[in-house]
C-alpha cells in the first residue's frame, strides 16, 4: 500500500523555522513564511539556510522571499548537501518539468499556462475549450487525448494533482479540474519565455474562449473578464 | 519534525504482509521529504532487519551493481562472481525469501 507524503501543516513548518534560526520571538513572521513556503521541508530547510547565513530576521527573509521567489529558490549555497548533492528546490522541480517534456510535448507549455492563473482547481475544459487560441505547441500537442497524456506526464513527476469536483448544487455536474502546490506554481510561471504582459494577454484571450465556448450564454466579453480574474498579473496578484 | 503520524503510516503499511516481503512506496512532491522518511523508518527499525541497503535507481548499470552489493552483504554471492549470474542468484533470492520472515 503506498504511503503519500504531504507538506509540514503551518504550525510544524513555524517550528522548524524557529528551531532552525534560533529566532524564537518571531513566531507571526515565521508562520507568514511558512505559509509562502507552501509547507515544503526542503523550501524551509533551504530559505532559513538563508536566514541563518545572512542573520536577518525571519519577517526580513519572509520579504526578500516575497519580493524574488524563484532566486531564493535557486540559491545553491544555502541548498542543504543531504538532497541530491546541493539541488535547489528550483533545479528540482526544473529538472522534474524538463522529464515531464520528455514523456509529452505538451507538458512544459501546459503547466507554464496553468501557472499563470488562480492558485485554486484549475478546469481542464479551460484548456481542452481553448486549444486553438493558445497557438502551438498547445494547438496541436492537446489535441485528441493530448491534454490527458499532458496531465499524467505532469502527475508522473508530481508536479500537479488531478481531481474531480462536484457541483455543489447539482451533484451529477463534475468538473476535471488540475492543482499544483504554490511553489512549483511559482517556478513554472518563471519558464514562460517571451514578454509577459504578451504571454498573460495571450493565456487570457485564450481562456475567455474557453470560457465562453463552455458557457454558450455567456458573451466572450463577460467571459473575458471572468478569464482575467482567473489569471494573475504581473504586477497586482504575484 | 512532525512525521510520527507518516512513520505510524510506512510502519503499518510494512507490517501488512508480515512474514513475507513487504513492499511500500512512498509518494509526495519533490522535496516534501520521502528520502529523508524512508530512512527515519531505517534507523528506527535497523534491529528489525539484516540489513538496510540503498538501491540507487538512476541507471540500470547502478541498480544492478547495488542489488548484486547486497547479495555479497548477505552471503548469497560471492564478491567476485560475474555480475549476471550473481544478479540472477539475488533476484531468485530475493523472490523465495519472501515467504520467510524479512531479510531486508
Amino acid at each position: 500500500m503506498p504511503v503519500e507524503i504531504g507538506v509540514w501543516p503551518k504550525e510544524i513548518a513555524a517550528d522548524y523555522v524557529i528551531a532552525r534560526t534560533g529566532r524564537d520571538r518571531e513566531r507571526e513572521a515565521a508562520e507568514v513564511l511558512s505559509e509562502a513556503l507552501g509547507g515544503l521541508p526542503l523550501a524551509h530547510e533551504q530559505v532559513a539556510a538563508y536566514c541563518e547565513r545572512l542573520e536577518i530576521s525571519i519577517a526580513e527573509c519572509g520579504m526578500r522571499f516575497a519580493a524574488a521567489p524563484a532566486r531564493m529558490l535557486d540559491t545553491a549555497r544555502d541548498a542543504p548537501v543531504e538532497y541530491h548533492d546541493k539541488l535547489t528546490v528550483a533545479k528540482t522541480f526544473a529538472l522534474a518539468i524538463e522529464e515531464a517534456a520528455k514523456l509529452h510535448l505538451a507538458a512544459e507549455a501546459l503547466i507554464v499556462h496553468a501557472a499563470l492563473l488562480a492558485p485554486e482547481s484549475i478546469p481542464l475544459f479551460l484548456f481542452s475549450e481553448a486549444r486553438e487560441k493558445f497557438g502551438e505547441p498547445l494547438t496541436s500537442t492537446l489535441a485528441g487525448d493530448g491534454l490527458d497524456e499532458a496531465v499524467a506526464a505532469l502527475r508522473t513527476f508530481a508536479l500537479i494533482d488531478r481531481e474531480t469536483i462536484v457541483d455543489e448544487r447539482d451533484p451529477a455536474i463534475s468538473t476535471d479540474t488540475i492543482r499544483m502546490h504554490r511553489l512549483v506554481r511559482e517556478l513554472a510561471a518563471s519558464r514562460r519565455d517571451g514578454g509577459a504582459e504578451g504571454y498573460l494577454s495571450g493565456a487570457r484571450g485564450g481562456l475567455s474562449y474557453g470560457l465562453s465556448g463552455k458557457y454558450l450564454q455567456l458573451p466572450e466579453e463577460l467571459a473575458a473578464g471572468a478569464a482575467a480574474r482567473w489569471a494573475r498579473t504581473c504586477d497586482g496578484q504575484r | 519534525m512532525g512525521r510520527e503520524e507518516a512513520l505510524t503510516a510506512i510502519e503499518t503499511a510494512l507490517e501488512r504482509d508480515e512474514g513475507r516481503a513487504a513492499i511500500t512506496a512512498l509518494h509526495g512532491l519533490r522535496g516534501v521529504g520521502k528520502t529523508v522518511l524512508a530512512a527515519a523508518y531505517a534507523e528506527r527499525h535497523r534491529s528489525d532487519y539484516r540489513a538496510t541497503w540503498w538501491l540507487r535507481a538512476q541507471s540500470e548499470s547502478t541498480m544492478r551493481a547495488d542489488l548484486v552489493a547486497l547479495g555479497v552483504r548477505l552471503g548469497w554471492v560471492e564478491a567476485d562472481d560475474k555480475e549476471e549470474p550473481a544478479l540472477v542468484a539475488v533476484m531468485e533470492r530475493l523472490r523465495h525469501e519472501g515467504e520467510h520472515p524479512p531479510d531486508l
